[in-house]
């Protein structure tokens, strides 16, 4: 495994910039449903602090909103040492004041942070922006996949609502019992449609054509999956290396809940996964492409690889905490992250948030958590107060670690909103 | 249509999206509360548009605009409204 420190130019300071949810401002087809929840995308921006465990203390860290104080103390307790760093709130109005050389290290890298870093003199890390967009488009992909004769799941670009009825007719009288319906960008359940059954499609169908006769979505079978497959890899020097293999979790619409960095595959998996990701990574060398990209693929239930079911040209949680997770590995055998959304009726503090995890999840020597991001909302007008809180579990024992992240996932925010006494 | 109408039937829609049982779902409750998301209230705009005849502009379609029945219904009426004029 490569090691990330071995990624980054560390020859000059870097800027770290989280540039997140500029994916979905791609998507020009209105008649794709969706629903825009300000709250949720302000507790997401805030997963900017993942850029803490990759920077370096000579780096800076621009943000939008400053992690709470008391879990930057948590984190250097923890043993990590903080970069600069630096609230903004807009790059495009921050200038760097110094003579010295950097290099901008974006989430994504995009046309308009590639003028900033023509206009500041900066080195910017990635490839080409138009190259970086055509490969997040689930579109360009799936034809990319086909091209290059990687196993595609079934389905059809279409343009017409005519297309649509055709292809799920298709699909339904082969077999499948759901299908999915997918637009160009967007991360984490946004940018998909499940369709459970018929009446859906046709509700779908409605709201599509009350919008647009012209459009181009994709219409998939969905594969019913027995286990999901991720890859980081890099390219760099026109060769590619395969950082880490691990196992995403994801929810019944495709939401993101969390990532198994110790997943178990058979070795014939494994090792034709790291060919196919090879092969990949080769076509990405002669499109010219240079960086990091997270690939999601998925094994079905008749054990075959579909290894290109979305490509991440961009970084990926699993990119900020790859450095970490493996440090981590070396004593702990066990790793996997997870988060959840919950509510008080008050603020709480990190402090006091930590102390409730600790009573829930009651860690030992052996089988340990470490908070990534605290992420944390009140609205105007309001003390209810609305969090996401990223944890990395890790342990020397499987069954006991998954005891933990169970506690952690029924951890209901009602149950806390009185402000339990906190036993100093 | 009358308001009540109106709430009744969006209460309905909800109710389905969220799976729960008619009457358990007070019109002025925050539906966040319940279960309530951005993956439902797709579901949910997606009913009402059928059930309704009607398009919510994009601009509209903001997840606090939906939070509760009360909230729904009456941008439902107003739609209907304009659609009549």
């Amino acid at each position: 495994m490569t090691h990330t420190s071995r990624i980054f130019n560390y020859e000059h300071a870097n800027i770290w910039y989280y540039n997140v949810n500029k994916e979905q401002e791609w998507n020009i087809n209105k008649e794709f449903p969706t629903m825009t929840d300000a709250q949720q995308l302000a507790l997401v921006k805030q997963q900017e602090q993942q850029s803490l465990f990759l920077a370096r203390p000579q780096d800076t860290v621009l943000m939008h909103h400053h992690p709470d104080p008391q879990f930057l103390c948590y984190l250097v307790e923890q043993g990590h040492k903080l970069p600069e760093i630096q609230l903004i709130k807009n790059i495009h109005s921050h200038h760097i004041n110094s003579n010295l050389t950097y290099s901008l290290v974006p989430y994504m890298v995009t046309e308009d942070l590639e003028q900033w870093c023509l206009r500041e003199k900066c080195d910017l890390f990635g490839a080409d922006s138009l190259l970086v967009k055509r490969l997040n488009s689930k579109l360009y992909t799936r034809e990319l996949a086909t091209k290059y004769q990687f196993l595609v799941t079934s389905g059809s670009l279409c343009r017409s609502v005519e297309e649509l009825i055709e292809t799920y007719v298709k699909l339904t009288e082969s077999g499948f019992e759901k299908c999915v319906l997918k637009t160009a960008f967007g991360s984490s359940g946004k940018g998909l449609r499940l369709i459970n059954n018929s009446r859906e499609f046709q509700s779908l169908l409605k709201f599509i054509s009350r919008r647009s006769s012209n459009f181009e979505l994709l219409l998939e079978g969905w594969h019913p999956v027995q286990q999901n497959i991720n890859c980081q890899l890099l390219i760099r020097d026109g060769r590619p290396f395969i950082l880490s293999v691990t196992e995403q979790y994801i929810d019944a619409n495709g939401v993101y809940l969390g990532t198994n960095y110790s997943p178990e595959y058979s070795p014939q998996t494994d090792e034709h996964y790291r060919h196919e990701m090879m092969r990949l990574g080769n076509v990405l060398v002669d499109l010219g492409f240079d960086g990091i990209c997270g690939i999601d693929s998925i094994i079905d239930q008749q054990n075959r690889i579909f290894p290109i079911i979305e490509l991440n040209a961009r970084f990926t949680q699993v990119t900020y905490l790859l450095d970490l997770v493996q440090r981590l590995n070396r004593d702990f055998q066990y790793i996997e992250s997870r988060y959840v959304r919950i509510e008080f009726s008050d603020p709480l503090s990190f402090y006091e948030v930590n102390e409730i995890l600790k009573r829930i999840l009651a860690p030992d020597r052996d089988h340990r958590y470490l908070v990534y991001t605290f992420a944390k909302y009140t609205p105007e007008g309001t003390s209810r107060t609305k969090y996401r809180i990223y944890v990395l579990f890790y342990g020397k024992q499987q069954n006991k670690l998954r005891a933990m992240i169970q506690n952690f996932l029924t951890f209901e925010a009602r149950q806390h909103q009185d402000r339990a006494p906190i036993n100093m | 249509m009358q308001k009540d109408n109106v709430i009744e039937r969006v209460t309905e829609s909800v109710t389905h999206v969220l799976e729960r049982e008619q009457g358990q779902v007070d019109c002025l409750l925050d539906l966040s509360t319940i279960g309530m998301d951005s993956m439902r209230s797709v579901a949910l705009i997606v009913e009402l548009e059928e059930a309704f005849d009607i398009v919510f502009d994009d601009e509209e379609l903001m997840f606090e605009n939906f939070s509760t029945i009360d909230k729904i219904a009456g941008r439902v009426l107003t739609k209907l409204v304009s659609a009549a004029s």
